[in-house]
């Protein structure tokens, strides 16, 4: 065989090697989700299966997005759209939806995946819910995610909808979430011992983004910066807030990223207290990068501060 | 009737085409008078994201149908607009602003003459509080007054501050200034105040 021959063989070979590789990308299960912290859980389960873009950053208030043109994009060519629904994106995922035209990912479709389904729901509202109690979001409060087990509840959703999407890659998604559990069950060891000293701590919330958290970790939420859901701070409650934090000795306000600092720190210097910016999402600063993150970084700063308010 | 498709360009631009037909009267431009008087609206739209904060949105459009001045002067339009947003991600709900502008070129013609009317505006909103926007805006138009022959040229301004006590209600104030006619000492100061308030279910809001 000539040295010809050869080189023809090698272009060959390159060009079927490249076809079965755009192949394996186009076979990706193309997920669009409507937070980080969905993304992050999903990537974990679907590993190099899937290609998993979120759409509101981790950094920005998920109640208030822009539904920008620039989303139908990512929409458009999705094939699972996975929310975390009890109404959390009406102000801005229906309109996205409808415009993208994708059959695929309208609700109730099989490529639309309602993460609230599968998870422990807190708040939900047993008496009629009106305006006059400000954003209460009449199936329960969406912020489940900040509860490991809910997350791992989630991953095994991914498990299963990828798996019956991909019926060949079952096994993959399988063993990826039998990574996730494990991960995750060493992870919670880990927060558990750090949060135990401080169970039955009172604090004080800007909004009802942590009922989760605080049921998962033994913190105590005795009144909040807004007078109701989505309400912005008015005097009067701001005075009671502070009433209600000297009476219980309360020394921690604990604020959302996207949330304006002045009430909450003018809060904290009427009561010798500190305000603490947790973050409720992977991707609310540069080094929360996945869900494990997530509960590190939060976990951190408060054991920190608790250790030093004593 | 009307049709629209949205598609992706190149580049990550969204692009949006729409196309409308009217039969029947717009107040001040077109007229129908006869029942095969049609009017027509194009208008084409790109949209990219400049960054994670802002954006913008160019258009061009095309109007064409029969002028309120008589049932033989054909009135096209010519419109280019651009609207460019910034909205900081980590303080969307205090701060953003969207600034605007469209040029509309206009053509009027019947037989044996042509007019070109011209007119424009821009208009900038800043969000400074969560409740709270401050705007301005500056219009500038040519128009035909009563008779095709003469253009006479209006010119006006309008600072704005807007309150939102929620998202059902809207409380505006405005001064707006207009110079009526090139040469024309007829100067209007105005105070508009609106109150505007809806009911309903809190929707989802179209962009």
């Amino acid at each position: 065989m000539s040295i010809q021959h050869l080189r023809n063989w090698a272009a060959v070979a390159t060009i079927l090697v490249g076809a079965a590789g755009s192949l394996n990308a186009a076979d990706k299960l193309n997920v669009v989700t409507a937070t980080q912290d969905l993304a992050s859980i999903g990537a974990d389960i679907g590993g190099d299966k899937v290609t998993i873009e979120a759409i509101a950053k981790g950094y920005q208030d998920p109640h208030f997005v822009e539904p920008k043109p620039s989303f139908l994009l990512k929409l458009k060519k999705a094939d699972l759209l996975v929310v975390v629904g009890l109404q959390l994106e009406i102000g801005w995922l229906p309109p996205l939806i409808t415009q993208s035209g994708n059959s695929k990912i309208q609700v109730n479709a099989n490529g639309y995946m309602d993460m609230s389904t599968f998870c422990e729901i807190l708040e939900i509202p047993t008496t009629q819910v009106t305006r006059a109690m400000g954003d209460v979001h009449p199936l329960g409060n969406p912020h489940y995610w900040l509860n490991p087990e809910n997350g791992r509840r989630i991953a095994k959703a991914y498990q299963n909808k990828f798996s019956e999407m991909r019926p060949g890659d079952a096994a993959y998604f399988a063993q990826r979430y039998s990574d996730f559990d494990k991960k995750l069950t060493d992870a919670e060891k880990r927060w558990d011992a750090a949060m135990a000293p401080y169970k039955g701590r009172k604090v004080v919330t800007y909004h009802r983004s942590w009922p989760n958290f605080c049921e998962r970790f033994g913190l105590v939420v005795v009144d909040y910066v807004e007078p109701k859901p989505g309400i912005p701070p008015t005097p009067s409650h701001t005075l009671e807030v502070i009433n209600t934090m000297k009476r219980g000795g309360i020394k921690l306000v604990l604020v959302e990223p996207y949330f304006d600092l002045r009430t909450p720190n003018s809060i904290a210097q009427q009561t010798g207290g500190q305000v603490l910016v947790l973050m409720p999402s992977v991707g609310g600063v540069k080094e929360v990068t996945d869900y494990f993150q997530l509960f590190d970084y939060d976990i951190k700063l408060l054991t920190d501060a608790f250790a030093k308010i004593k | 009737m009307s049709l629209s498709r949205n598609f992706a360009g190149p580049k990550q631009i969204f692009l949006e085409a729409t196309a409308q037909l009217f039969r029947g009267d717009s107040e001040n431009l077109f007229h129908a008078y006869n029942r095969n008087d049609v009017s027509t609206v194009e208008h084409l739209r790109a949209y990219r994201d400049l960054s994670e904060s802002t954006n913008l949105d160019i258009g061009g459009s095309y109007s064409r149908g029969h002028s309120v001045l008589g049932p033989n002067v054909v009135d096209q339009l010519y419109g280019v607009d651009a609207t460019i947003r910034w909205k900081p991600l980590r303080r969307a709900i205090y701060h953003s602003f969207v600034g605007r502008s469209e040029f509309i070129w206009s053509r009027l013609s019947e037989p044996g003459h042509i007019m070109t009317p011209f007119g424009y505006y821009v208009s900038g909103d800043y969000q400074f509080a969560r409740r709270w926007f401050v705007g301005g805006r500056f219009d500038r138009s040519q128009l035909v007054r009563n008779s095709v022959l003469a253009l006479e040229q209006d010119t006006g301004g309008s600072l704005l501050l807007t309150y939102w006590p929620s998202e059902f209600s809207q409380i505006r104030g405005q001064l707006r200034r207009t110079q009526y006619g090139s040469n024309s000492n007829l100067t209007a100061n105005e105070f508009l105040f609106q109150f505007l308030f809806s009911i309903g279910a809190h929707g989802a809001h179209p962009f």
